[in-house]
């Protein structure tokens, strides 16, 4: 593994305008995903992930901006990058899996010359050419007749069908990153099985690294190799799958995996995190998790709490390990 | 009283013709008999294509069955009988899965909770007042959230408001479609929690239909499994989750990724082929046969039956109960 990451987020902050103000909805997040791992973002609806991966790529709604920071992509900040130059990037050297398989084709158009319009759009390639690689990347995320696929309008193929032909288009350019938010929720479950396993044979297989954003703390135990843990636009944990999971630093990192675990188990009681996730146009002063958590004190509502490290990981929380109970 | 049978389904079925000009059908409920108790709650899931939507819209009379009986209380329903259906609409409510399609966007939250008790024939105002006051307390809506609008709520404070909506004019049946699936796993434990809670405070019998296996460990006392319109387990919640019986069901828990990846690596998981499809191009012999690692010569010519195959447990599976977890067929 090199020592420069291939992707480094540092600093980064994104504003959006709304009705009255501003909001942030990344606020100074730094990450860092290296060659050929995969990295899961969690959190809860509006933490601010899926405003992150776009901000990667410089693909945000109109209303947004980003306001600081860099995302160094092997050493190129895309945010100051040329349009053109971004389009080098987005597709070609990030590849990216989207959210709905069944709404993210064109519908009008066969699913195979929509893949090679993208090969298309990145290389100089004649059509045939990248008709051949089509088919191929076709074969390779394990659809069974390709040929007929590639003639296939969106609608006239299965969700999962649809979300591995847009894991080839993803794949066919070759890329180094592959950002996927939240690709097998819009699937069933034995489906999403299938996916992930695609995603992860890919994975192994290119040597890819993969960002993957997902609510699911059970998808995220299976196929992650670190966690970003994101609260109110912030990162507030950080580490390897296997210590994020056996010892959450983070009270809400806790309290996320309890609520996952506690959910399957049948012997076990109901167990969540009071409260909802705060308005971002009116955040509590100091630690933006406080107001929901049973451990706060004076301290975590006078400042945000600084990123402690400990171990291959961080977190951004004031309490000593003899503090937090769930470690006992 | 709790242990009575409150709903019957004999046998209903329900065909929809695509609308794609190929004239083909999609058998949606293929021949489904249920019991529900009084106080029980049924839960029903499966993947999309399964039936299991369909199959909550016959019994709340929402879409009208080709076939079947269904008996409500010991008596026949008959939904296209209007005297019956206003008598009958009181009694049977449904929890949407669509928040916000299912709330009018201009009515307050007291408004909304108000407007079956009054759609339901309760004129005395104070009469109105005093129940909405109480269902509000007992899903944790304030009196300020009541006097906002759907917009203004979060989603699990709207959640809160579909469900006072279904509980106000006392049902006896509850059918929850999805009552939790665009929750964040924080929110949807609280709502969990208050589902159960209505069932005990109110005496309700629940039905609910889910994809989500944390709501059917949550609330369910049995468990029925659909795929392509069929029944193909019908068993206990401890049973269904300790020792799944139909292959299907098996690879179905084995797909649900737990939150500990230490587990995850241990586990053997069954990824199945393909996908249900849908109910348009049935397999002959069981309609599993074509994703079943277990499938023998039988399972493609002959369709089995739902057997009792365990005391009180049924599967429809020709092998059932000699499939292992790692859906091998066992010494039968």
């Amino acid at each position: 593994m090199s020592a420069a990451p291939l992707l480094e987020v540092s600093g980064l902050s994104t504003e959006i305008e709304v009705p009255g103000g501003s909001i942030r909805p990344v606020d100074d997040v730094s990450l860092r995903i290296d060659r050929g791992e995969t990295v899961c973002l969690v959190g809860e609806s509006g933490c601010g992930k899926t405003i992150l991966s776009r901000s990667l790529l410089m693909a945000l709604p109109e209303t947004a901006r980003i306001t600081g920071g860099a995302v160094r992509l092997e050493g190129d900040d895309i945010t100051t990058m040329s349009p053109g130059a971004l389009r080098a990037v987005r597709g070609a050297r990030v590849g990216v899996v989207p959210q709905d398989p069944m709404t993210a084709f064109d519908p009008l158009f066969r699913v195979g010359d929509q893949i090679v319009e993208a090969i298309r759009a990145h290389e100089d390639v004649s059509w045939e050419a990248a008709a051949e690689r089509m088919i191929a990347a076709l074969g390779d995320v394990g659809l069974p007749d390709p040929v007929r696929v590639a003639r296939a309008l969106p609608s006239q193929l299965s969700g999962g069908m649809n979300q591995r032909a847009l894991i080839a288009m993803a794949l066919a350019a070759d890329p180094v990153l592959l950002l996927a938010d939240e690709p097998t929720t819009a699937l069933d479950v034995t489906v999403q099985a299938q996916v992930l396993e695609l995603l992860a044979h890919v994975q192994s297989e290119r040597g890819l690294a993969v960002l993957l954003i997902t609510h699911d703390m059970g998808v995220a135990a299976m196929v992650a190799d670190r966690i970003v843990v994101m609260y109110a636009g912030r990162v507030v944990e950080e580490g390897p799958v296997d210590e994020v999971f056996s010892a959450p630093r983070h009270p809400y990192t806790a309290g996320l995996i309890a609520s996952a675990r506690a959910s399957l188990e049948l012997d076990h009681p109901y167990r969540w995190i009071a409260g909802a996730p705060p308005d971002l146009q009116a955040l509590p002063p100091g630690c933006p998790f406080a107001p929901r958590c049973e451990f706060a004190r004076e301290e975590c509502a006078a400042g945000m709490p600084a990123m402690v490290e400990h171990g291959r990981g961080r977190v951004a929380c004031v309490l000593d390990d003899e503090e937090r109970p769930w470690l006992a | 009283m709790a242990g009575m049978t409150l709903l019957k389904l004999d046998d209903v079925r329900r065909e929809f013709k695509l609308t794609d000009g190929s004239g083909r059908t999609v058998r949606a409920v293929d021949g489904v008999s249920l019991e529900l108790a009084r106080e029980e709650t049924l839960a029903v899931v499966g993947e999309s294509g399964s039936g299991k939507t369909t199959l909550g819209r016959l019994i709340t009379g929402l879409t009208p069955a080709d076939a079947g009986t269904v008996e409500f209380g010991g008596e026949p329903v008959d939904w296209s009988d209007r005297g019956q259906a206003r008598a009958l609409r009181p009694k049977i409510q449904m929890v949407f899965q669509d928040i916000l399609g299912s709330l009018d966007p201009r009515w307050t939250a007291h408004a909304l909770i108000a407007e079956p008790l009054r759609n339901f024939g309760v004129r005395d105002a104070a009469e109105v007042e005093r129940r909405v006051a109480e269902v509000a307390e007992e899903v944790g809506l304030t009196a300020q959230h009541l006097t906002r609008r759907p917009r203004e709520l979060s989603g699990g404070q709207r959640q809160r408001v579909v469900i006072a909506r279904a509980v106000v004019a006392r049902p006896e049946l509850v059918v929850c479609d999805e009552p939790v699936s665009a929750l964040d796993v924080s929110i949807r434990g609280q709502i969990l929690e208050l589902l159960g809670r209505l069932r005990a405070a109110e005496g309700l019998t629940y039905l609910v239909i889910s994809h989500d296996m944390s709501i059917v460990q949550k609330l369910a006392d049995r468990v029925a499994t659909m795929y392509l319109g069929h029944i193909v387990e019908l068993s206990d919640v401890r049973s269904f989750f300790e020792r799944p019986l139909h292959p299907y069901t098996i690879a179905l828990l084995s797909a649900v990724p737990v939150a500990d990846p230490a587990a995850e690596r241990r586990r053997r998981r069954i990824v199945l082929g393909g996908e249900a499809g849908d109910a348009s191009r049935i397999a002959s012999g069981c309609r599993f046969h074509p994703r079943c690692p277990a499938a023998a010569d039988v399972c493609r010519t002959d369709p089995p039956e739902l057997r009792e195959v365990a005391p009180g447990r049924f599967a429809r599976c020709h092998f059932a109960p000699n499939i292992g977890p790692d859906l091998t067929v066992t010494g039968a």
